[in-house]
């Protein structure tokens, strides 16, 4: 028999499971205009200096948090999968890393900030901070892999346009979400 | 409030918060009341054609000392609002003078006073 409660919990998970289905989706989607719009600026097959889907890893632990994480592991595990030659595990590991550096970067911020979890205070400020973070997280994370594995070459090296990268990217995905919100919201006359 | 009730109110609480905070976003570089204080005096002094010194443009505001005045001036440069021009016969006098972006910022506010004003 099935229990009176059964129903809003059935709700609540399968919205989470549209949220994270829908991050994994949008981070395919921006992956793909990255490559159309800014191809010419890839460093190497992975590393670019504008790297728009990075503004995305922000927002989604922002709104799910773990859910989100989720998500765009989903996300990085397709598009590694439809465009890079790698092996399963190395595939696994950077798309981990990938997905949890701004989950990081979030908990530091919020930690350091004492934002609340319903992020009310959030200000434009928090977010370029949060855009820092997740930068640098992302390019510490990747850069150490690397270089555990043995792959420290050239790849240290990626780490400057890979932090840029994620930064210049999150800046124009805000801003031109900025400008849009401000136009929808402007009054009708 | 059951549990997946309160976790869609979180989710759109912070979606709320969040898009207020996208949308606070500066665009341009913002001024705060002494700089715009000091940028209208200046706005009216070139418009009626005067050269403004820095050493002018500092005790413009009577109210206000010429080293926050001075320190206005260099935040509003910064900001790109204004620039300083050195004298072509004096090298120790500099003009304050209007960027592109001032003017731009003036033609806008002109174009923005007379729509009001056709209504």
């Amino acid at each position: 028999m099935r229990h009176p409660s059964d129903a809003p919990r059935r709700t609540a998970s399968s919205d989470l499971a549209i949220g994270v289905l829908g991050i994994a989706a949008a981070w395919m989607l921006l992956y793909e205009l990255n490559r159309w719009l800014f191809g010419s600026t890839a460093v190497t097959s992975n590393v670019s200096w504008v790297f728009l889907p990075a503004a995305l890893r922000m927002l989604a632990v922002l709104l799910l948090e773990w859910a989100g994480v989720f998500g765009l592991l989903l996300g990085n595990l397709a598009v590694t999968w439809m465009y890079f030659d790698q092996g399963k595990g190395d595939m696994l590991i950077q798309s981990t890393l990938s997905s949890i550096a701004p989950m990081l970067a979030y908990l530091a911020v919020r930690r350091w900030y004492n934002l609340p979890r319903e992020l009310s205070g959030l200000t434009y400020r928090h977010l370029l901070v949060l855009s820092i973070a997740g930068g640098i997280s992302s390019s510490i994370l990747h850069q150490g892999y690397f270089h555990l594995s043995g792959r420290c070459g050239t790849q240290l090296v990626d780490a400057i346009p890979m932090f840029a990268g994620d930064v210049a990217g999150t800046l124009i995905v805000l801003y031109t979400a900025s400008l849009v919100i401000r136009a929808l919201a402007r009054p009708v006359r | 409030m059951t549990r997946a009730q309160a976790k869609h109110s979180l989710i759109y609480l912070k979606f709320l918060n969040l898009v207020q905070a996208i949308r606070e976003m500066p665009v341009f570089p913002q001024m705060d009341p002494v700089e715009e204080r000091l940028f209208n005096t200046f706005a009216t002094a070139w418009h009626d054609g005067r050269q403004i010194t820095v050493l002018e443009a500092m005790g413009m505001l009577p109210d206000i000392s010429s080293t926050t005045a001075h320190r206005r001036l260099k935040t509003l440069r910064s900001k790109g609002w204004i620039t300083f021009l050195t004298d072509e016969t004096d090298g120790r006098v500099k003009y304050v003078t209007a960027t592109d972006q001032a003017n731009r910022y003036f033609s806008q506010l002109g174009e923005a006073l007379e729509k009001a004003r056709a209504k």
